[in-house]
């Protein structure tokens, strides 16, 4: 490994590279420059947005201590975001505390980290993507308890009740289907009788697959749900670079 | 008992169970292509201080190569315009159509490679240029475009035609798809035997066998219900499977006789321009 010598902006190669949407030679330049040097292009947004298009991460790390104000803090916020690093986005928020900025952008930025680390709960009140956190809420406040319950009692009522509805119909044709031999074979041979076993048989599995099912369905759309949030604020980070 | 071996095999086999299964998130994580970012930095720096067109072809020729290297086919395409741009007189000079000729077709990318030949208007038809342009025409299907330039380069390069003309094979190739699929309608595994899966279509004509004869005995015992959940559901699957299998079926084989007939005419050509 070579140490590389960082050298000081050379503006007219850079507006040349900026001409004609150099990308790749672009970010392969910032890593070659001197941040600390002055300069009068705007860097900020290129870079951030270089950064996580191209999954920079150590650029933009390097980058976040060169920044000149809150608006460029904020920008690489959202890129360490968009590049899921941790330690880039919690540091920065910190730091935006203690520059006392709004306190509605303060929280507009932390709800971002909480939901791209999964955590919603009834304290949360978004409203940038209400949608999504009230769906996440609503769903923890079920009990799953009383989905096993109905699910026993009428297959396919605990996925209703965990709004579910499309599996829940499926789940209810599907032990209608396979219900409706047992029936026919008791009331047609009798109860104790080798066709009501074996149509008993192929009973069970659907019946307790319906169970299973909804034991795990509250974990599963938890999960799925946390996966749509945390997409729809990497698109809103997305959206601002990129504006 | 047989029956019910039959019944509880059918049921297990056409219905899936309410289980959801996890569904991980599959992070790409991307190549360490840093080497490659500065080489490119370093020819654009070049071409940035060139003071001739020569440099500048130099700088931007090595940054076409590179691209090509590192499978970086859309900046390699932005390099050859930039390129084109320069003056004509040095393409000519270092032979630039020529190699980039070569390099587009080795990447597979035909279209490109018909531009570029197309373009080049200075440059004299010769073997190598037409036979090129022959085989990207005849990777694309172009048929009608490939009698053409092969009836140029007979004229201008004086070759015998007769015996290509004669043995060349056009691309249209008539889909089976319909026929197969009202052939597996018709009589279920027929459409299969007639895409050439004769054991597919064996176990097909079997299972809709045994599904349809499976209600009809249930029927005849006045078990209704059981005749509908055991008999028609996994009947249904079979059959309306089979259909889509053929129509699959149909399609492979479609695109299997197109890639002979490449093959053939690409066999062809060569022997063409080897006379």
């Amino acid at each position: 490994m070579h140490a590389q010598v960082l050298v000081k902006i050379n503006e007219d190669f850079l507006s040349h590279l900026m001409q004609d949407n150099f990308e790749l030679e672009r970010l392969a330049y910032y890593k070659t420059i001197d941040f600390s040097a002055p300069s009068y292009i705007p860097l900020t947004k290129d870079i951030v947005y270089l950064s996580s298009k191209y999954n920079d991460t150590l650029l933009l790390n390097k980058y976040a201590f060169f920044t000149k104000d809150t608006n460029d803090l904020i920008l690489v916020f959202y890129g360490a975001v968009v590049l899921n690093s941790n330690k880039i986005y919690t540091h920065i928020l910190k730091e935006l505390t203690l520059k006392k900025i709004a306190e509605s952008k303060i929280a507009q930025l932390s709800e971002l980290i909480d939901f791209i680390e999964g955590r919603v709960n009834s304290k949360t009140n978004s409203i940038q993507f209400y949608t999504t956190s009230e769906r996440i809420k609503k769903l923890q406040q079920k009990s799953l308890f009383i989905a096993t319950l109905l699910s026993i009692i009428v297959p396919g009522t605990g996925k209703y009740y965990l709004m579910q509805n499309g599996e829940a119909t499926g789940t209810i044709f599907l032990n209608l289907l396979a219900s409706a031999p047992v029936i026919e074979s008791i009331i047609k041979i009798g109860l104790i009788s080798t066709g009501t076993l074996i149509t008993g048989l192929v009973f069970l599995p659907v019946y307790m697959a319906n169970i299973y099912g909804t034991v795990i369905s509250k974990k599963i759309l938890l999960k799925k749900l946390n996966t749509q949030l945390k997409n729809e604020v990497l698109d809103y980070c997305n959206y601002q670079l990129r504006n | 008992m047989k029956y019910w071996i039959i019944v509880i095999t059918s049921f297990v086999i056409s219905n899936t169970f309410v289980c959801a299964g996890n569904s991980k998130l599959n992070d790409k994580l991307g190549s360490n292509d840093s080497i490659y970012k500065m080489e490119l930095l370093k020819l654009e720096y070049a071409f940035f201080l060139a003071q001739t067109d020569a440099e500048r072809y130099d700088a931007l020729f090595q940054k076409v190569l590179l691209s090509f290297k590192n499978i970086d086919y859309t900046k390699a395409l932005k390099e050859i315009t930039r390129i084109k741009e320069l003056d004509q007189k040095i393409l000519q000079d270092k032979a630039f159509y020529d190699a980039i000729e070569i390099l587009l077709f080795d990447a597979q990318l035909y279209n490109s490679c018909i531009d570029i030949i197309n373009e080049d208007n200075a440059g004299k038809l010769n073997i190598q240029k037409s036979f090129i342009k022959s085989l990207c025409l005849n990777q694309e299907s172009q048929y009608e475009l490939f009698i053409t330039d092969i009836r140029q380069a007979s004229e201008v390069l004086k070759l015998d035609t007769s015996r290509i003309m004669s043995a060349l094979q056009n691309y249209f190739i008539e889909s089976t798809e319909k026929k197969s699929s009202l052939y597996q309608a018709l009589l279920p595994g027929a459409g299969m035997i007639k895409e050439g899966e004769l054991k597919e279509g064996m176990v097909s004509f079997l299972l809709n066998g045994i599904f349809v004869a499976l209600p009809i005995f249930l029927f005849k015992k006045q078990l209704f219900f059981t005749a509908f959940s055991y008999g028609i559901m996994p009947f249904s699957k079979f059959y309306f499977g089979g259909i889509r299998h053929t129509k699959h079926l149909a399609m492979v084989n479609k695109e299997k006789k197109l890639e002979e007939i490449k093959q053939k005419n690409a066999q062809l050509l060569f022997d063409f321009y080897n006379q």
